[in-house]
């Protein structure tokens, strides 16, 4: 078995609840870790995972790397409480490549939870330091700025490491409840789905699907980024909605100028029927603020106005290139700017409207009697889980 | 597959005898041409006799015939040579050329190249735009034969006549090339009367293979970018692909010896079809020429519009229907690029631009499949007409 030990920021500051979101992390985990064996053990503040020794390095990494909840994690070599034994494993991880790829200095730090232990941590520390010269005479120590540090830690075992690996931070996916994302092919709304999955949000996803005026690579494309997005939400339910009748139908009912606001207002009671039926309690979105004519204060406030359920839009503030390197940052963005767009020319006016006046068009929209055909779509709604 | 094929001006496909030339060939000949053992030889003799077939075919010399992968490095090789000219002048280009060439227009300008586009009204490079562009610096010009988007056919002859008066005037060489790739076979051809100084082929538009075609080339001494092992005069080295050199031979042949009768077809379905969408209003709009004769148009390329819908969007209307047609374009938010360009240097307006789709056929094309295509694209274009109609 490998063991690695992770670290909990925010939630081990939680109270009683503090157990419910250990489990969603740990059950968030095992999910990834799936099929090698594996066993987890809490500590304040800590978790050990011992993952059988046949699973890919990667595996492990990349399941913590992006499990919300971890702050950081190691690789770490546990021994006995015996110091020979502490000084041998001390010795072999300072030995490894990966101690010593462009290390001239180190240090050891030692904290010492069993107080029964007969040696201090200073006296660790500089016990391991003298193994270590001895066995690596090209290193020197430097305790203020070492390249590299070793970590032992003297518990029920003692527990040696010398990576600091940052997780994702966050909460546990799954423990805030769960969300309605709205999924287009671009760059935003995929960055989206990953902050809420931060603050512990579950999110099932639904595109709108428009053939023959979008193309089935739209879809694909869309597929893929669920695909991506996966394993920090710890899952996503995709809902494809057939949307070529709602979109005709606003087109043969309604202004040229007022098309994309009817359709983004279609999407939004849609994606509420979806998350009605799914119980799901809130609509996720990738708007920021002006960005598009969709997105000005006044179309939003017309949107919003279609929705029961609360809209969290977590890149409101945010700026596009801001958007692009957490898009970058977590692997969307390649495939976010695939050439296939997930609207036809054919909808988008021309000259779209800004600033819509809420009564008008919310009377707009009532006069287009398009509920039945919003229910069809529904109906014809296709799921996949990725 | 699908059922309805009318995409041959992108590619067509094998005729029978051609894949079996290829198959055959590649079994019996192992050697490299340009090894010296026994199946080396055996290999230099058979590309020797495919050199004199190609030549014989086309009625020019073997000695102008320089395989290539195809009509796309065939141009290559014309206009990259241009780079290592020390005195940059003026390239004239006609607008309405393949990407192939259009996209060397930076790489010339930044070597110091002035390029020229010369206009094409309705898919006819004018002779007197044609003149005006060439100046004392002129150094190449390159104009297709038959357009991949319009299916239009250049007055060679008459545009060659222009550029040598020229030549004469100013006492010097311009060098002319000819993207001649969709013209085996699609019209009365004739290589050597172009007056041309070279010249691209690809096999595969005329049901050989893909991967394959050739340069003509009339000048001796030509310095490409390529090194290598000195194949192809050292004009394109690298080893020779004999079995699909004899696959292309067996296909041109073919496109050769049926040229009349083909044509003769060829012409009878352009005329049905165009008589078919006539009958129904403007539904489904014709924006090449109407075929009349083959030194005006081929009948085997002709672009459509289908007002107000996206190319791209009919294309997959017509593609779930079982016909495969080209929006011309490889972009997918039905934005202007790709061949749109190519109608908007033809003069087309760009808003049938956008919706235009191109029809090719071949060889294999009856009545029925023609009459079929009419009658599918104008019931959708009307469906999908009513769709669109405010109510």
């Amino acid at each position: 078995m490998t063991l690695y030990l992770v670290r909990l920021g925010e939630i081990s500051l939680k109270g009683q609840n503090r157990s419910f979101f250990e489990k969603k992390l740990k059950d968030n985990i095992k999910y990834k870790l799936r099929p090698f064996k594996n066993f987890f053990k809490k500590q304040k503040g800590r978790l050990y995972i011992e993952v059988e020794a046949a699973a890919p390095e990667d595996l492990v990494r990349r399941a913590l790397a992006t499990s919300f909840g971890v702050v950081g994690y190691s690789k770490a070599t546990t021994c006995k409480k015996d110091m020979e034994d502490i000084r041998e494993a001390a010795v072999a991880i300072a030995a490894s490549d990966h101690f010593l790829k462009n290390t001239k200095t180190f240090k050891v730090e030692t904290v010492r939870a069993d107080k029964k232990f007969s040696l201090t941590s200073y006296e660790i520390s500089g016990d391991l330091g003298h193994q270590i010269l001895t066995a690596q005479p090209d290193l020197s120590v430097d305790v203020h700025h070492p390249d590299k540090t070793l970590y032992v830690e003297i518990r029920d075992k003692a527990y040696l490491y010398a990576s600091l690996e940052p997780g994702p931070g966050g909460l546990p996916v799954g423990t805030a409840g769960r969300g309605m994302l709205m999924l287009s092919g671009g760059i935003d709304s995929p960055v989206a789905a990953y902050r809420m999955a931060k603050r512990g949000l579950r999110q099932e996803a639904v595109y709108f699907h428009a053939y023959p005026y979008t193309s089935d690579e739209a879809k694909e494309k869309v597929v893929e980024l669920a695909r991506i997005l996966s394993p920090y939400c710890s899952g996503i339910t995709l809902h494809i909605v057939p949307f070529t009748d709602v979109q005709l139908h606003i087109k043969t009912h309604s202004n040229a100028e007022e098309n994309t606001l009817l359709m983004r207002a279609c999407m939004v009671r849609i994606a509420n029927l979806l998350a009605n039926k799914r119980d799901c309690l809130a609509i996720v979105t990738g708007e920021s603020l002006s960005q598009v004519a969709s997105q000005t204060l006044e179309s939003l406030a017309f949107t919003n106005s279609m929705s029961q359920l609360p809209i969290f839009r977590p890149l409101i503030g945010m700026d596009k290139g801001e958007i692009v390197e957490t898009s970058r940052e977590i692997g969307t963005y390649e495939t976010s700017i695939l050439p296939y767009e997930d609207c036809c020319t054919i909808f988008s006016p021309k000259h779209p409207l800004v600033r819509p006046h809420l009564e008008r068009i919310t009377a707009n929209y009532n006069a287009m009697g398009i509920e039945e055909v919003l229910d069809q779509a529904v109906a014809a709604t296709e799921i996949l889980t990725v | 597959m699908i059922p309805y094929y009318f995409d041959w001006a992108a590619t067509s496909p094998m005729s029978e005898r051609s894949i079996q030339a290829y198959v055959e060939t590649a079994r019996n000949y192992r050697g490299n041409p340009s090894a010296l053992h026994k199946d080396g030889v055996a290999a230099a003799k058979a590309l020797h006799a495919e050199r004199e077939r190609t030549a014989r075919l086309l009625k020019v010399s073997p000695k102008e015939i320089i395989y290539t992968s195809g009509a796309t490095e065939s141009n290559a090789i014309i206009l990259q040579s241009l780079l290592w000219r020390p005195n940059p002048g003026r390239v004239v280009l006609s607008a309405i050329e393949h990407d192939s060439v259009l996209q060397y227009r930076r790489i010339l300008e930044s070597h110091g190249y002035e390029v020229e586009l010369v206009r094409a009204p309705g898919g006819y490079v004018d002779p007197e735009s044609l003149a005006q562009a060439l100046n004392e610096t002129t150094q190449m010009v390159c104009i297709m034969l038959v357009n991949n988007v319009l299916g239009t056919v250049q007055d060679m002859s008459e545009l060659t006549r222009v550029i040598r008066n020229h030549e004469q005037r100013y006492g010097r060489r311009v060098h002319v090339h000819c993207d001649a790739v969709q013209a085996p076979g699609k019209i009365p051809f004739n290589l050597g009367s172009l007056g041309v100084d070279s010249a691209s082929f690809s096999a595969h538009k005329f049901q050989g293979p893909k991967g394959t075609g050739f340069l003509y080339l009339r000048s001796e001494s030509w310095e490409p970018l390529s090194r290598g092992g000195g194949q192809e005069r050292g004009i394109r080295p690298g080893t020779e692909h004999l079995a699909a050199i004899v696959a292309m031979n067996i296909a041109l042949e073919e496109a050769v010896l049926t040229e009349g009768e083909s044509l003769e077809q060829g012409a009878l379905l352009r005329r049905l079809f165009e008589k078919s969408i006539a009958e129904e209003g403007s539904l489904v709009k014709l924006i090449s020429p109407p075929f009349t004769s083959f030194h005006q148009c081929t009948p085997f390329i002709f672009t459509c519009v289908v007002p107000h819908i996206p190319s791209e969007v009919f294309t997959r209307i017509m593609y779930d229907k079982g016909f495969c047609i080209s929006s011309g374009s490889a972009c997918s938010n039905n934005a202007s690029k790709g061949s749109n360009d190519l109608l908007t240097g033809a003069g087309i307006a760009s808003t049938d631009a956008g919706s235009a789709v191109r029809i090719s056929f071949g060889a294999d094309t009856d009545e029925h499949q023609i009459r079929l295509l009419a009658e599918t694209m104008i019931r959708e274009a009307r469906k999908m007409s009513s769709l669109m109609r405010k109510r």
